[in-house]
């Protein structure tokens, strides 16, 4: 990853108004969000209108940090105001920023509304926007070096357990969403004195299948099934937690046995939801493993760091210092 | 008869470095866990070196190396531990369990094999 690397975040975006989009733009540069504009009628006819569009990419595997919406009918007729309840309750999770024409606060909106829309604002009150984004959206830090780090620690787990392959990788992301991609997840604790949380690894079964048929793995099957794929993933997620560890987490910094609280993860099956419940942004990454003679086709692999527990990343600055300690792996120590 | 032991719940562990141990021409048996590596260790005695994993279900590799010494009364065989673990307080552990040397994964064959040749003295 170059030094210009910076953690982004993915917003949806429905506005037609020039001079709110200009503010959005700004805002956007500000915060590092990638704005993805939905349709607002105003340059074809007969292309889906911004409801049917905003479903189609709540439905897919885009993960997103937030939404905003306007309350003023675009060039189809469509306003935030019929929209925000169905996404509402499609996504939870995701905050919902209203632009609203002149009012301050969504008092005089219906309940129902009130109740889907995070915050408002309006194009004569950007600060109430950046409020609304540090408390949403960048309400967690996460170190640039930390980001760096989990990406060549989990770039080199891929390389070892896939070979002869290229592993590319998207700028790191936070998220709001709890979508899962795929029908394969791994989930593994990461426990220190300066966080607590998670580390989930998802991609599918037929990708891995397909890889494992490649050959590019250590598994020796030319009928692969779900225990190879599983094992594949296994391996993989086991070497970035130890990588992670090694690096990052020293031997004397666990946390202490009384403040290791737990909280219920719910998986629903159905939704494609996973909550941690905690509703702080998570860290993200996106892989793809390449092969250069096309014996497999690309594999997406995500990756999410969801410290859900404790995350005090002032600390992590300090526990950065013991990289000295490494031990160069595959080099046999003997006692 | 083997002369290496490959214990590690991960199956793309077990079958990347008993592949290559075989391609070494040394003879190897793989068990899935500490538990089933101590009972093929009973069952094959004559095993020179194992090689295991640390953290893995029913039974840890460290335990196992402890009961290699303390229930099998087995001084003689080598152990060296291949791991994503690298904590000094994990290593002392091992060290007093009698193990002899320690990986860090990932597994790079080539740097380590003229070291288990030795050890099995192939």
């Amino acid at each position: 990853m170059s030094e210009e690397t910076q953690i982004v975040s993915k917003v949806l975006v429905h506005e037609f108004d020039d001079a709110a989009l200009t503010i959005l733009k700004n805002i956007c540069t500000k915060h590092n969000l990638v704005g993805l504009k939905v349709s607002t009628g105003d340059n074809t006819i007969g292309l889906k209108d911004a409801s049917n569009e905003i479903d189609d990419v709540l439905k897919s595997n885009v993960d997103l940090g937030a939404i905003f919406l306007t309350e003023a009918k675009d060039h189809n007729g469509v306003s935030g105001l019929d929209i925000c309840i169905e996404i509402h309750h499609t996504r939870p999770e995701l905050p919902i920023f209203l632009r609203r024409e002149s009012a301050d606060t969504i008092e005089n909106l219906p309940e129902d509304i009130q109740a889907a829309i995070t915050g408002c604002y309006h194009v004569g009150n950007v600060d109430a926007l950046d409020e609304l984004i540090n408390s949403y959206i960048c309400s967690m830090y996460y170190p640039i070096e930390l980001a760096n780090g989990i990406q060549e620690i989990s770039t080199e787990a891929f390389e070892n357990i896939v070979s002869d392959s290229n592993i590319t990788c998207d700028q790191p992301y936070l998220v709001k969403d709890q979508i899962i991609y795929g029908e394969l997840f791994s989930l593994i604790p990461l426990e220190s004195n300066w966080c607590r949380g998670y580390m989930m690894l998802q991609t599918t079964e037929n990708e891995i299948l397909e890889l494992i048929r490649s050959n590019r793995t250590h598994i020796n099957s030319s009928r692969p099934d779900s225990r190879d794929t599983n094992s594949v993933l296994n391996e993989v997620t086991n070497m970035i937690w130890g990588g992670i560890k090694s690096r990052y987490f020293s031997s004397e910094d666990g946390p202490s046995e009384a403040h290791r609280t737990q909280v219920p993860i719910i998986v629903n099956h159905a939704q494609k939801h996973i909550s941690f419940g905690s509703t702080e942004p998570q860290l993200c990454f996106k892989y793809t493993l390449h092969d250069p003679d096309k014996k497999y086709p690309n594999i997406t692999l995500y990756q999410r760091l969801v410290f859900n527990l404790s995350w005090s990343p002032e600390k992590f600055a300090e526990s950065d210092k013991a990289v000295d300690d490494f031990v160069d792996g595959g080099e046999l120590e003997f006692f | 008869m083997a002369q290496i032991l490959v214990v590690d719940d991960s199956a793309t562990v077990r079958n990347e470095v008993s592949s290559f141990i075989k391609g070494h021409g040394m003879t190897v048996e793989v068990a899935v866990d500490g538990k089933d590596g101590l009972d093929k260790l009973k069952k094959d005695p004559s095993v020179k070196l194992i090689i295991s994993d640390v953290n893995m279900p029913n039974m840890d590799g460290l335990t196992m190396a402890e009961k290699v010494r303390s229930e099998l009364g087995n001084a003689s065989v080598n152990i060296i531990m291949l791991t994503t673990e690298s904590d000094p307080r994990m290593k002392q552990r091992g060290k007093a369990a009698g193990v002899k040397g320690w990986i860090v994964k990932p597994f790079k064959g080539d740097n380590v094999v003229g070291s288990i040749k030795k050890l099995v003295g192939a």
